[in-house]
């Protein structure tokens, strides 16, 4: 079963870091649209046609890669004001519930990005340029599925490890 | 079961998840998402779907990653030492001028980057040990990064701004430039903090330097142009309308970007590490906001905010009254709650009700900015503190809790100045583009 997790967790590695660099060419290409943007307004006069269009949908796919690579270090904010109140036994049971419905919520996001991209095909474009949503909708689809990996990579080495490292790990990470 | 019951439940279950550990916009994602299912539940699925993309592809958030990415490039490429530097020379030979000049650091290094646990850690990092090598106070050299750094959410580009406005559809460059004026007047209070606490106990702040000749701190000065013409360019671009909020992050970065390379910091560890910084931060803030809207709309399909805002007018309470309410409320929430997450939850339910008062929404950003900074350095959870017990090791949490409580105070003293004279902050965005 570790080598399983293990090996689950290096391909996880593998595919966040490629969209970390996804999610990195898109941060710099947005800096480049914006500054392409400017210059060509002010300094040739000429406003580009549909520029926008890019760059929202670059943000697109940088938000995507920001949030699971967020998720792969430990970014997302969480409160934790349970471990003053309660011991190692009792925060291993409420993070294995909370595990759970974050696995549900992400499944259920990835499945809704999925299936309701738009509600009928080619149905939402950009304003201008008319680009598809669509296959935005799919890479936000795939992160969240990647995320949802994550956590129950999360929950099955949770469940697994003995109680005191497994706070001490949490506390750590958090 | 009406709306508002399902409104109550969907707050009591949210706050359970949150107690128990679920990340902030993950918990809102579920109990948004269930929610809108028991009111409407052919809206449910394709109102998450809709909700996730709509906030990727929100033009106005390009912000975020852009102006995060400047305040890395300005950590890698020495523009945030060089602040410092300038803030040294000019004040370090004052009783408490190494604590001061940190409190100026973190103002300059906020103007670039929107986090203040960036702004406590970058300057953190430089002026802690300055400040050990003369024998400050613990309390006092720790309390000044911890709330100095709060300033990074304060002065522009701030990312708390940036969901305020999204939140609340108001101008992302008004708000900007609303943040202003507070913000070198939180500055200013905060070194007129560190000089009673010195003053009161000199021993705080033993050792003054002597003072810099001018011509080397003119030097300095003119070391920091960079960083310094970069802050003039970018806010002075929002408040003469040049650009765009979003433009002027994409200038602001793309100028930090040409500085780094002259600078000879462009090295594959300096962009892993800025890149990868900047996806983190990114994606925390994307994610609150996924969560944020879904919640949001749940919240509109109660129309608990509807019966709230009758019931405010029925009592008839003043606008004033409400605000001083909120603000306290938030106090004590941020005592035990991140900021971004007290944002989220609280501005969907607030808006609806400040509003129909004559409440200046901008006026309002500022003032619960400044509240939710308070919550960065409260005990028990202040996040900053955190942050400089991490650089501070060998320093008690209860030694940077006791150092704080000036600071606490000023931020106080600061937010009494803005509810009774709002032009403070209301000033420059009423006079943008002229």
């Amino acid at each position: 079963m570790d080598g399983l997790l293990d090996w689950m967790d290096r391909q996880l590695g593998r595919l966040t870091g490629l969209f970390a660099l996804v999610g990195s060419l898109g941060v710099l290409s947005l800096m480049l649209i914006i500054l392409v943007a400017v210059i060509w307004r002010y300094g040739i006069n000429n406003p580009i046609f549909g520029i926008g269009d890019l760059s929202v949908l670059v943000l697109s796919v940088v938000a995507a890669s920001s949030v699971i690579f967020g998720a792969r270090n430990n970014a997302h904010i969480s409160i934790d004001i349970i471990t003053r109140f309660f011991g190692p036994k009792v925060v291993r049971v409420t993070d294995a519930i909370m595990r759970l419905l974050t696995i549900f919520i992400l499944g259920l996001a990835s499945y809704a990005l999925v299936t309701k991209a738009c509600g009928f095909e080619k149905g939402c474009i950009t304003e201008n340029l008319s680009i598809v949503h669509r296959p935005f909708y799919y890479i936000l689809a795939v992160t969240m599925g990647l995320f949802t990996l994550q956590i129950v990579l999360e929950l099955l080495r949770g469940l697994r490890q003995p109680i005191d490292s497994s706070i001490s790990d949490e506390e750590e990470a958090d | 079961m009406d709306g508002s019951t399902i409104a109550f439940l969907g707050f009591a279950a949210l706050f359970v998840l949150l107690f128990i550990r679920m990340p902030v916009g993950l918990a809102m994602m579920l109990i948004g998402t269930v929610g809108i299912y028991f009111i409407r539940p052919p809206a449910a699925i394709p109102k998450l779907a809709g909700e996730i993309f709509s906030e990727s592809a929100n033009y106005p958030l390009t912000i975020i990653p852009l102006f995060v990415l400047m305040g890395n490039l300005a950590g890698v490429s020495g523009m945030s030492r060089d602040l410092y530097d300038a803030a040294h020379s000019w004040f370090g030979h004052r009783r408490g001028g190494l604590a001061s000049a940190t409190v100026v650091g973190c103002a300059g290094f906020s103007a670039l980057s929107g986090s203040s646990l960036a702004a406590a850690l970058t300057m953190g990092r430089v002026a802690l040990p300055e400040m050990k090598r003369y024998n400050y106070d613990s309390g006092l050299a720790t309390g000044a990064i911890a709330a100095g750094g709060t300033l990074g959410i304060l002065i522009p580009p701030s990312a708390g701004f940036v969901i305020y406005a999204i939140l609340t559809e108001e101008s992302i460059g008004r708000l900007f430039l609303a943040g202003v004026l507070p913000g070198i007047l939180l500055t200013v209070l905060f070194v007129i903090a560190i000089t009673i606490v010195v003053w009161r106990d000199p021993d705080k702040a033993p050792q003054a330097l002597s003072a810099v000749p001018m011509s080397e701190r003119l030097r300095a000065l003119g070391k920091a142009g960079w960083i310094l013409g970069i802050i003039v360019l970018t806010i002075g671009g929002i408040y003469t309308g040049v650009f765009s909020a979003v433009e002027a992050a994409g200038i602001g970065a793309a100028l930090a970007f040409v500085v780094t390379f002259i600078r000879g910091a462009i090295t594959w560890p300096n962009m892993v590490d800025v890149f990868t910084t900047t996806l983190r931060a990114s994606g925390t803030l994307f994610l609150i906001l996924f969560g944020a809207f879904v919640f949001k709309s749940f919240v509109g399909f109660t129309g608990v905010t509807f019966a709230l805002a009758e019931w405010v007018e029925n009592q008839g309470f003043t606008g004033t009254q409400i605000v001083v309410a909120f603000l306290i409320m938030f106090i004590v929430m941020g005592t035990f709650m991140e900021g971004f997450a007290i944002l989220v939850l609280t501005v969907p339910l607030l808006q609806p009700i400040l509003e129909p008062l004559g409440i200046n929404m901008v006026w309002f950003g500022v003032l619960m900015v400044i509240v939710l900074e308070m919550g960065l350095i409260s005990p028990p959870v202040g996040v900053n503190v955190f942050v400089v017990k991490g650089i501070a090791p060998d320093v008690p949490l209860s030694t940077i809790f006791r150092g704080i409580w000036p600071f606490w105070f000023a931020m106080l003293a600061c937010v009494i100045l803005l509810v009774l004279f709002p032009q403070i902050a209301l000033l420059l965005p009423n006079t943008m583009f002229n």
